[in-house]
Order: C-alpha cells, then sequence, then structure tokens
C-alpha cells in the first residue's frame, strides 16, 4: 500500500493533552477539544482525543517496559509489583504532598501492638495521595511477611 | 492550660467520622470534661444535629478554619472535638498543612487525628490521604468501624495501610455494628445512647422515645455496647495522655458505665 503512513495530527500537541489530562480533576475530553481550537486551531471531535490519549498510553507503557529492560542498573531480582507504587509512577500532578516542613520525631510511646514505634520522621513511601483506589492488597501471607519487615527496618533504625 | 484538639478527616462520607465524635464527645462528658464541640460540616450538621450547643463553622468564608485554632489557644477548653463533613477536600487539608504545628505544640496545643475506615475501599484511601500530608505532626486514633462487615481488608491487608500503621502508630477503637433497628431509632430521634440510658422504664410517655429504646433490655444491649467503646477509649487515653508521662493532664473523673 503505498503513500504516508497515517499520523494523528494531535501529536505536536500531545504534552499539553497529556498535561491536562494528567491534573487532578482531569479536564474533560470536550474541553480539550474547544482548547485546542481556541489555542492552535485545531479541530477534533472529542472522542479522537480519547482515542489518542488511549493509544498514547499504550505506546508509553511499552517504552518503559522496554527501558527498563535495558537499563543496566536495573534490578532483575526486583519486580514491578514489587516496587512501591510511587517509585513506579511518581506524584500524581495536583496530589497534596507529605509536608516536610519543619519535620521533628513525633514524641516517643508505646509502639504498635506494645513495641517500640519505628522513626517518626518517616514518611509513607508507599502512599500516592490519589482521589483513585491505589492500594497494594496482599494475601494473609504477603501482609505477615511486610509487617515483619516493618519491625526488622524499625529495629534496623534504632527502633 | 494546654488543649487537645480532635478533628475527624477523610473524604468518604458514611463512614462513622461523626459517630466516632459523638462517641468521644459523650466519653470525655461522662469523665467530667465539658469539650468545646464544633460543627464544620456546613451541608448536614450531623453533630449539631444531636449536639445543639455545637459550634456551628461556615466554611464558605475564608479562614472559617481559623476559629478552631484560636479556641484552642484560647486556653478556656482542655478539649476540643472538630467534626469536619465528609468530601472534605484539599482546601481543608491545606489549611490544616500551613498550621504552625511546632508554634502550636509550644502553646500546647495538641492535634489528634480521627479517622474512621469501614470495609468500603474509598474510607481507606481517603483517609490515608490525609495521613500521608499530616504525616507525624498529629497523633492518631482510627475507628474501625464494622456497619458494612467485619472484613477491613484495605485496611489490615494492603501495603500502604500496613505501612501507616507500622510508621505511625495509631490507637484503634472498634465500632461494632449496632442492630439497624435501634440505629435508625437513634438517628430519628437524634439522641446518643448515652441520652437514651437516661431514661427510666418510668418515664412519661413524653419522655418515651418509641417502641424500641425505652425497653430494659434494649438499653442494657445499648448500655453493653457503649462500655466497650469506652474501655477502648480508656486504652486510648491511657497511650495518649498517660505513656509517656507528656501529655495534658489526665482527664477529671474515672468511672463510667
Amino acid at each position: 500500500m503505498p503513500g504516508k503512513p497515517y499520523q494523528s495530527s494531535l501529536i505536536p500537541y500531545e504534552d499539553e493533552i497529556l498535561s491536562l489530562r494528567r491534573q487532578r480533576p482531569p479536564m474533560a475530553f470536550a474541553r480539550i477539544a474547544e482548547l485546542l481550537k481556541e489555542r492552535h486551531q485545531v479541530p477534533i471531535q472529542r472522542a479522537a482525543i480519547c482515542k489518542f490519549v488511549r493509544r498514547r498510553a499504550r505506546w508509553r507503557k511499552k517504552e518503559t517496559q522496554q527501558n527498563r529492560a535495558t537499563s543496566k542498573t536495573w534490578n532483575t531480582a526486583q519486580t514491578r509489583s514489587s516496587q512501591p507504587y510511587s517509585a513506579r509512577t511518581g506524584p500524581k500532578t495536583g496530589a497534596v504532598l507529605p509536608n516536610t516542613a519543619g519535620i521533628e520525631p513525633r514524641r516517643q510511646r508505646l509502639g504498635w501492638q506494645n513495641e517500640k514505634p519505628a522513626s517518626r520522621e518517616k514518611m509513607l513511601t508507599t502512599f500516592t495521595p490519589s482521589n483513585e483506589y491505589n492500594l497494594t492488597r496482599l494475601t494473609p501471607e504477603e501482609a505477615a511477611a511486610y509487617v515483619e519487615q516493618l519491625k526488622r527496618e524499625r529495629d534496623k533504625n534504632g527502633g | 492550660m494546654s488543649c487537645t484538639l480532635f478533628f475527624t478527616a477523610g473524604a468518604k462520607g458514611g463512614s462513622g467520622k461523626t459517630t466516632a465524635a459523638k462517641f468521644l464527645i459523650t466519653y470525655l462528658r461522662e469523665h467530667g470534661e465539658l469539650p468545646l464541640l464544633m460543627d464544620l460540616d456546613d451541608e448536614n450538621h450531623t453533630l449539631a444535629r444531636f449536639f445543639p450547643e455545637a459550634l456551628r463553622i461556615n466554611l464558605h468564608q475564608e479562614f472559617a478554619q481559623d476559629v478552631v485554632i484560636e479556641k484552642a489557644l484560647s486556653g478556656e477548653h482542655r478539649f476540643i472535638v472538630a467534626d469536619l463533613k465528609a468530601g472534605t477536600g484539599h482546601e481543608v487539608l491545606k489549611w490544616f498543612l500551613a498550621l504552625p504545628f511546632e508554634e502550636l505544640k509550644g502553646r500546647g496545643v495538641r492535634l489528634v487525628c480521627l479517622g474512621s475506615v469501614t470495609s468500603a475501599p474509598d474510607s481507606v484511601q481517603s483517609f490515608l490521604n490525609w495521613a500521608a500530608a499530616l504525616s507525624h505532626h498529629v497523633d492518631y486514633v482510627v475507628f474501625r468501624n464494622l456497619k458494612d462487615g467485619d472484613n477491613l481488608y484495605d485496611y489490615d491487608q494492603t501495603r500502604q495501610a500496613l505501612e501507616f500503621r507500622g510508621t505511625y502508630d495509631p490507637d484503634h477503637v472498634t465500632l461494632e455494628k449496632l442492630s439497624p433497628l435501634y440505629q435508625t431509632e437513634l438517628e430519628i430521634r437524634k439522641l446518643t445512647i448515652t441520652e437514651v440510658l437516661g431514661l427510666t422504664d418510668h418515664s412519661s410517655s413524653e419522655e418515651r422515645i418509641g417502641p424500641v429504646l425505652s425497653p430494659l433490655l434494649a438499653r442494657a444491649r445499648l448500655r453493653n455496647y457503649q462500655r466497650r467503646i469506652y474501655e477502648q477509649l480508656d486504652h486510648v487515653r491511657q497511650r495518649l495522655f498517660h505513656s509517656d508521662g507528656e501529655a495534658v493532664e489526665p482527664l477529671r473523673g474515672t468511672a463510667h458505665g
């Protein structure tokens, strides 16, 4: 089949569109279509933008996986699912981030399950604030192992 | 005089935030305290329905929440219970984050975040949103509300919730499922369990509160239900106020039930 392969007319505006979709709450596709028309005189249907965003998301996922596979520093023993959610995605745009100003240890008190607690300066590293569900469910065995891991880390840090 | 400010947190509606606040208020009162009640739910005013004396705050006014801190700093109240509405968003959370925590601590104001989680995943998610932002600046008391089921999977078996529990060492109070029959009667008649227990079999017909709540056995069940919660609050009180000798004076009374 001769001729130029199809390319979306939205490609030059990809970053702009994605940033509008990443903000919380995300901008509606219909509104993005209006903005593109206003700013760049690009007449486009909202469904086309929706399809474009979905298609590009698939590409980005593939690219990320390829980059990971080729990265020399990547520890192959560490699977994607074992990574903290925040490490995988980074904080979402518009999310309220922990206030790290003026951190000092929280008062010492009897620890969780009557053990000495971990350092109070520690922030939640596995949780990213979000308006959508993003918790990682564990099996009972995994949960027990994770609690043990937290305890070990706490002990290692001097409780 | 130092002041402990309890405030409810979490954007999920119907998770039991106000119920938790209600039990805390009646518990404090039964121990001789007179907490200042602040209702920041400008849509439903649920707390003010049960406690008409609660101060109503209109959140639509800019910096309306400041009055909470002003009251805490005034030294007039040892305890303040502020009930935020469901759906309280980033605006109020940002207001919290802008608080000078260290200065408040230095002036004897202590903040305690009351969370309530159910089997609904959103209740855990929205509470953790607040916890991640407030981090170690406040203490946490989490009410495990079993109204929708005993299995709080997302609070007990998710990586993030377990990390929260291991890091911030929250206190826990379990709210067992109360019979819907009683729950409905209490809601309709705007009564707390403490008020029901104050009634007797010999109450006049005007004082009687319907066929369900007045009988002796119903009150006995409610008394047991409340006692189990108060026993847990006793434990919370020990942890909050006595474990390290830092806190403020203990509650005035000791008996309940």
